[in-house]
């Protein structure tokens, strides 16, 4: 957890960088754009109306795959308007949900338990391994 | 800001040199210096070598300066881009758009 502003951006990626690397060599470093995308749409959109200012990560390693959930992503309202742009069309924005489209195997929106109408970001990686038990990993809150 | 950004003219040339990573706090700085210097109209090379991290916000960065230069008639190209940066722009199938050179041995 940190706060959605952007000069913490760093700090997450920082935390989450080294764990994601070290289970996916590969694309480990696509894994922390993906992640770093999806918070840096927090903090643009400011869609987040449960955590007060907060954005919540939360990666999970295991089972043959990497899952990595913002909390209180949007709204179900918001779902529509989420979506990567026509990369023919030279502009910005967009293009962050295109890279999250490209690099995860599984993109998806799951409710907020005990929140109504509030939707959890949900990407997933298929890892080659064949699947160590599932650990958590959360960014602490320390104002890095 | 997270990222420095340096000039220097090598034979008419400006080049741009950044280092740090370029997300969603440091782009606007970066924005505002590419914008100033081709609105300058000297040909600019933006020097990517020592950007370990370019999120989509750089990436749209590098694009408006793009467009700027071709609407300004500037000559612009991106200079050694880092591992991570070429496969950002990779990723937003840019590369044949932009003007890449590679200096490095």
């Amino acid at each position: 957890m940190a706060p959605a502003e952007a000069q913490y951006l760093k700090a997450l990626r920082g935390f989450f960088q080294p764990i994601l690397e070290a289970e996916y060599p590969e694309k480990g470093s696509m894994l922390v754009l993906a992640l770093d995308e999806a918070c840096s749409n927090v903090v643009k959109h400011r869609r987040n109306a449960l955590m007060e200012g907060m954005v919540h990560v939360r990666a999970t390693i295991g089972g043959g795959a990497i899952r990595i959930e913002i909390g209180d992503f949007c709204g179900t309202d918001d779902i529509p308007n989420i979506k990567p742009r026509d990369l023919a069309d030279v502009r910005p924005g967009g293009l962050g949900t295109h890279f999250i489209a490209e690099i995860m195997d599984s993109v998806s929106f799951q409710p907020e338990p005990g929140f109504p109408g509030r939707m959890a970001l949900v990407l997933e990686k298929r890892t080659a391994g064949t699947g160590s038990p599932a650990k958590d990993e959360g960014a602490q809150d320390d104002g890095d | 800001m997270a990222i420095k950004v340096d000039t220097l003219n090598e034979g008419g040339v400006t080049i741009l040199k950044v280092t740090g990573e370029v997300d969603l706090e440091s782009s606007p700085a970066l924005h505002d210096q590419i914008t100033k210097l081709i609105r300058s109209g000297v040909p600019l090379k933006v020097d990517l070598s020592d950007v370990p991290y370019m999120d989509s916000s750089g990436i749209a960065v590098l694009t408006q300066g793009l467009k700027l230069s071709q609407q300004k008639g500037v000559a612009y190209a991106l200079l050694n881009p880092s591992t991570q940066v070429q496969a950002v722009i990779d990723l937003a199938l840019l590369s044949q758009l932009f003007t890449i050179e590679h200096t490095d041995a």
